[in-house]
């Protein structure tokens, strides 16, 4: 999965979803922080941040945190489709009357 | 059937508790010939018919029932926790099914997280475990009480309107709905599929369509003497309706197409409310824009 392309719509908001899915993932798999760390070579800290959407993240380190965490890659695109709807939302309420009810 | 699968079956009926009064109705049998077959006094009753009747009121796969690799868990929830738990003001007419809405929940624990989407479910008192089974019906008021809801915890018009356009987060769990909206090439393909699937949403709204290849009409109708259970003031049924409009212009977004907005008129009528949209198909090149742009895919 291209990072680049999935956070195209909007950088910040694809991260704050993504950290909420990787939490989510956490309870789900019974995972510490400290093991994801572990199991990702990130600290501690920058897991904190993931989770917190406040951390850019790099292709190589996406990729692992979704091997580790197990997720889900349709769920990913979902994310990124989240975004790409907002966006569209944006744009027509711009352009079209109809949203500015 | 064998007394070895009898005695599994048997078995499988004392290990999740199915009771025994709901067990003829889960086998498919009457309740007499259920009786004299867990007495022992009648054998070779359960049949392969009985097992996939079984399979489908658990809904599990009838293979793991003998086989024992069935989850207890889940079948106790479904068993224990399923429609009782729905408040009467719901269990009333129930026209919605609830899969027009289970993208709803999905996009509330994406963008906002489990704990808020349970949250929501609690205050309109019904179980987690309500989508379980999207064939399941259920009143308008429920939609009507979660938009109410939603409203009340925070959200702001646009972003009740953006519930309408998330209807492919739900899509996984309706496969065949899934290939035909992926296989619809342009609008008109697009909104053949809507015209055949409008049914499998709700029918709390009497519809008709019209499809050509430049225009899509569908006109909708709620009557007042078939649902004298909905709040018909004119803020709930405005959020109703835009809701319903946005949804229909972003039908195209589930075949990888921009969406589009018709044109539509609402008229208040002696017997009910009267919508007609009016859409205008785009030429199959229009599908180019807004494509999500994959690895696979350019835009």
């Amino acid at each position: 999965m291209n990072l680049e392309n999935l956070n195209q719509f909007n950088k910040r908001e694809f991260g704050r979803l993504f950290g909420l899915y990787m939490k989510r993932q956490k309870v789900f798999l019974n995972f510490s922080t400290e093991k994801i760390a572990l199991d990702t070579g990130l600290t501690v800290k920058d897991v904190k941040m993931i989770e917190a959407g406040r951390k850019r993240l790099s292709q190589s380190d996406f990729e692992t945190i979704i091997t580790v965490m197990q997720m889900d890659r349709t769920e990913i695109l979902n994310l990124s489709k989240i975004t790409h709807v907002e966006n569209i939302l944006n744009f027509l309420r711009e352009i079209d009357g109809l949203y500015q009810r | 059937m064998d007394s070895t699968k009898d005695k599994k079956l048997r078995e499988f009926i004392k290990d999740v508790g199915l009771p025994l009064n709901r067990a003829s109705e889960a086998l498919g049998l009457s309740p007499m010939i259920f009786l004299d077959w867990w007495s022992g006094h009648r054998s070779r009753v359960i049949k392969k018919a009985q097992l996939v009747q079984l399979g489908q009121y658990l809904h599990i796969n009838e293979d793991t029932i003998l086989a024992g690799t069935y989850n207890k868990n889940f079948i106790r929830s479904v068993l224990f926790s399923g429609d009782t738990v729905i408040p009467e003001k719901y269990s009333q007419n129930q026209f919605s099914y609830l899969r027009s809405s289970a993208h709803i929940f999905k996009f509330l624990t994406l963008k906002y997280g489990q704990h808020f989407s349970d949250m929501i479910m609690r205050k309109l008192n019904v179980s987690p475990l309500l989508y379980s089974d999207l064939n399941n019906r259920i009143s308008l008021n429920y939609f009507m009480d979660l938009l109410n809801i939603l409203a009340e915890q925070g959200f702001t018009q646009n972003d009740l309107d953006q519930l309408a356009c998330v209807m492919f987060l739900s899509l996984d769990q309706t496969p065949q709905m899934r290939a035909d909206f992926s296989s619809a090439r342009n609008y008109y393909e697009c909104y053949e599929v809507v015209a055949k699937t409008f049914k499998n949403l709700d029918s709390n709204f009497r519809i008709h369509v019209d499809l050509d290849r430049t225009q899509f009409n569908i006109t909708t109708f709620l009557d007042y003497d078939n649902h004298s259970h909905i709040d018909f003031s004119k803020d709930q049924i405005d959020k109703i309706l835009r809701y319903r409009l946005i949804l229909s212009g972003w039908f195209p977004y589930l075949s990888n197409l921009a969406p589009i907005m018709p044109e539509y008129k609402v008229q208040y009528t002696a017997d009910g409310i009267r919508c007609d949209y009016t859409f205008y198909l785009p030429q199959p090149e229009a599908r180019q824009f807004h494509l999500v742009k994959t690895e696979n895919t350019t835009s």
